[in-house]
């Protein structure tokens, strides 16, 4: 064994326990996959083992010997190297200079030898097949190749043991192919590597052994050759999940969202929709599908009121509603789930509680009548959101809970619990299972469903290829800036058909034959 | 309040009392070296302050003006606004109230005294609302509008009291003693600690509904945690924004005009030794939360009260206390230290489960 981790426990600050008593050990030159729902343990579980997080119990095994890792600074000098799901890179400067950072070749008189740097950046892409451009710098870089520079960053320091913290998450499917490609390389020349992730596909492509976590324990190490995806999910969630979404036909009435020529500028000042013409009816599913940057997050601003547009028409039910502001919009019945749950959808000082009336908080029962409209009543809110916590199936000890202190899934609940149980009638979800364990995917899901059964119009944007063909009645695919392809039948359509149009590959639909 | 609630509280005012006693070491560690009777010159510092009603009214009427303007901090800290202009609203606040009590003698008495306080209030809200509708209307930043509103505000009263107000038989830049029907009453004599102490008390509890219980109060602190957020969720950040200024600014201009009618019973020029400031302080040391802001400014102040008993009574001068106030500030805003006692907090709680 490489690394044993044994009895580890964790309990944070707010008493949550992360970590209860777990074992986990990694054999050289494997690649194990760690899987869990949210809030699991994983992250915790990695973030011991690089000295980011202090445990209250349990020993940690490394190399045969009996270590203690206080700092990542320790971890990297011991071989053990980290890539995290956000990226911390600054952008500013260049591949190059992010990989050596910390460690930067020296002129004489202690001067930073760039070209040096360069040089070994190139060596190292070149050795581990891992292509970079040692002068780009990060912000002009895609994010693929971002992640490309954190493993890097990772191998310079000497890590012998890589951590990959949910490292698909942000790819496309090519992206995907390409990283999994470079593991294996990796592997060859002698490293090993921890896959943290949702994707049970990805565990069965890429996986040697699987440990499998839940509510803070380890369940299971096997095989993954001596497994099947259900199985490892069974494990995961403590009961079988359906993979596939049930849904009946949709019934579509009248057209709830009708956009006419939308148009609109980036922050950058380049023009980021060209003409976006979309019709949305209640009782029906459509589906945005589309590399992220390609326009889908501006649009859904404009519809929501929290970006102007520059030309064109947003109606919702009927009404021209063309740079309103939000809260006129919302007060239509729209629900939003933002694609980012931390910058828009949440705040985390804020208790469940709070964040739960946010579209709310002024009007009967949460605040009072007539002279009293101004007077929030605490008693109603939080009955109210006792009610949600335990219709969604929020896991948190109670609703004065910061809603900064729950995992990400169960955050996520949260926004999904207060956009949807206001009955909307048009409903925006942007990237509403991104980060999400299987058991609130599968009950995100069928909420969506439930609501569009219930006559809302939903408009769903997801990068996750597989959740928009799942759900979506109907499908249309974002190519900078403008709608290049619409597909009414999403049954049998496949993810690779669906790809072409998401990469630019084909343009039109009707042009389909001749781009062949 | 829950068990849960209450213990996190409890291991916030740990950490915050832990602080408090770090600094006071350290300040007894410099006295010790520094003074020739360092007994006797903690002594004065320490426990002086309770020896006497005289010394601890002294204490408590130093509280007052620290309430208040930790309170008007804290509400415009809590929306993420660093609005330094406390010390400018409580001269106009001051200002007002005082124009009022010394021209609108026509009134009946408490009506009169009700009226200057309300002038005050207006005052504070002006001073107040200015910047903060700068900042909303075009971004103006807060720091320099305010720091600079400040000095207008306290040359202008300094202005009105070299002459048009000024009491022309005396030789200071003050005003006459105010009519008796405006003071507030001496509870403590021979201290000058008055009834402005349950005004603060009050304006405590009131700025805790605003803060928590109102409407306009959820959007402060929503725009405060997360403007984007917020925004997301329709709330009008601008009008939150501005809001927070002037509840800030009245809070603060009711500080100055209690401490002219309770203290020093007429109008003097610069009769604040900077309390605006110490606001900031004092809303820091309480995590910007109302009801911790009376528990912090009655330490700041007892500090100060004690300084200026050792000042008088040994050989160490007051400017000490200023090295244990900028000790605590620094331990206070160590995140690394409070969660240390949070931590050992669960893990107390853990095993006794």
């Amino acid at each position: 064994m490489l690394l044993e981790m044994r009895g580890i426990t964790k309990t944070y600050d707010g008493g949550v326990q992360a970590n209860r008593d777990v074992s986990f050990s990694v054999r050289a030159g494997e690649i194990h996959a760690l899987v869990g729902e949210n809030g699991a343990g994983k992250s915790t579980l990695m973030k011991i083992l690089f000295g980011l997080e202090p445990m209250d119990a349990g020993e940690i095994i490394y190399k045969g010997q009996k270590v203690r890792i206080q700092s990542p600074e320790q971890a990297l000098e011991m071989g053990i190297g980290m890539v995290h799901q956000h990226f911390m890179l600054i952008p500013s400067l260049t591949v190059a200079e992010n990989i050596v950072l910390g460690h930067e070749p020296r002129l004489g008189g202690g001067r930073f030898d760039f070209a040096r740097a360069v040089r070994i950046t190139r060596e190292l892409s070149e050795q581990y097949g891992l292509s970079v451009n040692p002068q780009a710098r990060i912000e002009e870089i895609s994010v693929g190749a971002r992640q490309r520079v954190e493993i890097l960053k990772a191998l310079y320091r000497g890590a012998e043991l890589l951590i990959l913290d949910e490292p698909t998450a942000v790819l496309t499917p090519k992206e995907t192919n390409d990283l999994f490609v470079s593991l294996k390389q990796l592997i060859d020349r002698g490293h090993t590597i921890i896959f943290i992730t949702h994707k049970l596909q990805e565990v069965i492509a890429i996986s040697d052994r699987v440990t499998v976590m839940r509510q803070g324990r380890t369940v299971g190490t096997m095989n993954t050759a001596d497994t099947t995806k259900e199985a490892i999910s069974r494990l995961m969630v403590g009961r079988d999940v359906l993979l596939r979404v049930a849904k009946p036909p949709a019934k579509p009435g009248k057209p709830v969202l009708v956009t006419n020529d939308l148009r609109a500028k980036s922050d950058k000042g380049n023009e980021i929709l060209k003409g976006i013409s979309l019709t949305v009816h209640a009782g029906e599913i459509v589906g945005i599908a589309g590399v992220e940057g390609n326009g889908q997050s501006e649009f859904v601003e404009i519809l929501t009121g929290l970006r102007r547009a520059t030309g064109g028409q947003v109606k919702i039910g009927g009404q021209d509603v063309t740079n309103w502001p939000p809260k006129d919009i919302r007060r239509l019945g729209v629900g939003h789930v933002p694609e980012d749950r931390h910058v828009h959808g949440s705040a985390g000082l804020a208790s469940i509680a709070e964040n739960l009336i946010l579209d709310r908080y002024d009007q009967p029962p949460f605040a009072g009548q007539g002279l009293a409209r101004f007077i929030i009543r605490p008693k109603a809110i939080r009955s109210f959101a006792r009610e949600l916590i335990d219709r969604f199936d929020i896991r948190a000890e109670n609703e004065l809970v910061p809603a900064g202190a729950l995992s990400g899934g169960n955050l996520q609940k949260v926004i999904i619990a207060r956009e949807f149980v206001k009955q909307p009638q048009l409903l925006i979800a942007a990237q509403p299972t991104r980060g999400v364990d299987i058991g609130a995917i599968e009950f995100i899901h069928q909420e969506i469903v439930r609501q569009r059964d219930n006559g809302a119009a939903v408009l769903l944007i997801s990068a996750d290829l597989q959740e928009v063909l799942a759900l979506s009645d109907r499908l249309v695919v974002f190519y900078e800036g403008e709608i290049v392809a619409e597909f009414t039948d999403t049954a049998h359509l496949t993810e690779e058909e669906v790809g072409y149009y998401m990469l630019g590959a084909w343009r039109d639909r009707t042009q389909k034959g001749e781009s062949k | 309040m829950n068990g849960d609630r209450l213990r996190r509280f409890a291991a916030e005012a740990l950490g915050i009392v832990v602080a408090f006693a770090l600094a006071i070491a350290v300040g007894m560690v410099l006295v010790l070296l520094l003074s020739a009777e360092p007994g006797h010159a903690l002594y004065a510092l320490l426990i002086q302050p309770l020896t006497s009603a005289f010394y601890f009214g002294n204490v408590l009427e130093r509280a007052i003006p620290l309430i208040f303007a930790g309170l008007s901090v804290a509400v415009s800290f809590q929306a993420r606004q660093f609005n330094i202009g406390a010390e400018g609203a409580i001269y106009i606040g001051a200002l007002f109230g005082t124009l009022i009590a010394l021209y609108a003698t026509f009134l009946p008495g408490p009506v009169h005294q009700l009226a200057v306080f309300i002038a005050a209030i207006i005052g504070g809200a002006l001073v107040g609302w200015l910047p903060g509708w700068l900042k909303a209307r075009f971004g103006a930043n807060e720091v320099v509008s305010t720091l600079m509103l400040n000095t207008i505000a306290i040359k202008f009263t300094s202005y009105l009291l070299s002459d048009p107000i000024r009491d022309k038989s005396s030789g200071y830049t003050q005003t006459v003693t105010l009519p008796d029907q405006v003071l507030l009453a001496r509870i403590l004599p021979p201290s000058r600690l008055h009834t402005g102490l349950f005004i603060a008390l009050l304006a405590v509890v009131v700025t805790y509904g605003f803060l928590y219980r109102t409407t306009i109060g959820y959007e402060i602190r929503m725009v405060g945690i997360n403007p984007r957020f917020a925004a997301y969720g329709g709330i009008d950040h601008r009008r939150a924004i501005v809001l927070a200024f002037v509840v800030s600014g009245i809070l603060a201009g009711l500080g100055g005009i209690v401490e002219v009618v309770g203290i020093h019973q007429k109008l003097i020029e610069n009769f604040s030794p900077g309390y605006g400031f110490d606001g900031l302080l004092v809303a820091i040391i309480a995590r910007l939360h109302p009801l911790a802001v009376p528990f912090a400014a009655f330490f700041y102040a007892y500090l100060r009260a004690g300084a200026a008993i050792m000042e008088r009574e040994s050989d160490i001068p007051q400017e000490m206390v200023s090295v244990i106030q900028v000790i605590l500030i620094l331990f206070i805003t160590a995140e690394a230290l409070m969660s240390f006692f949070r931590k050992r907090m669960n893990r107390r709680t853990e095993h006794a489960r």
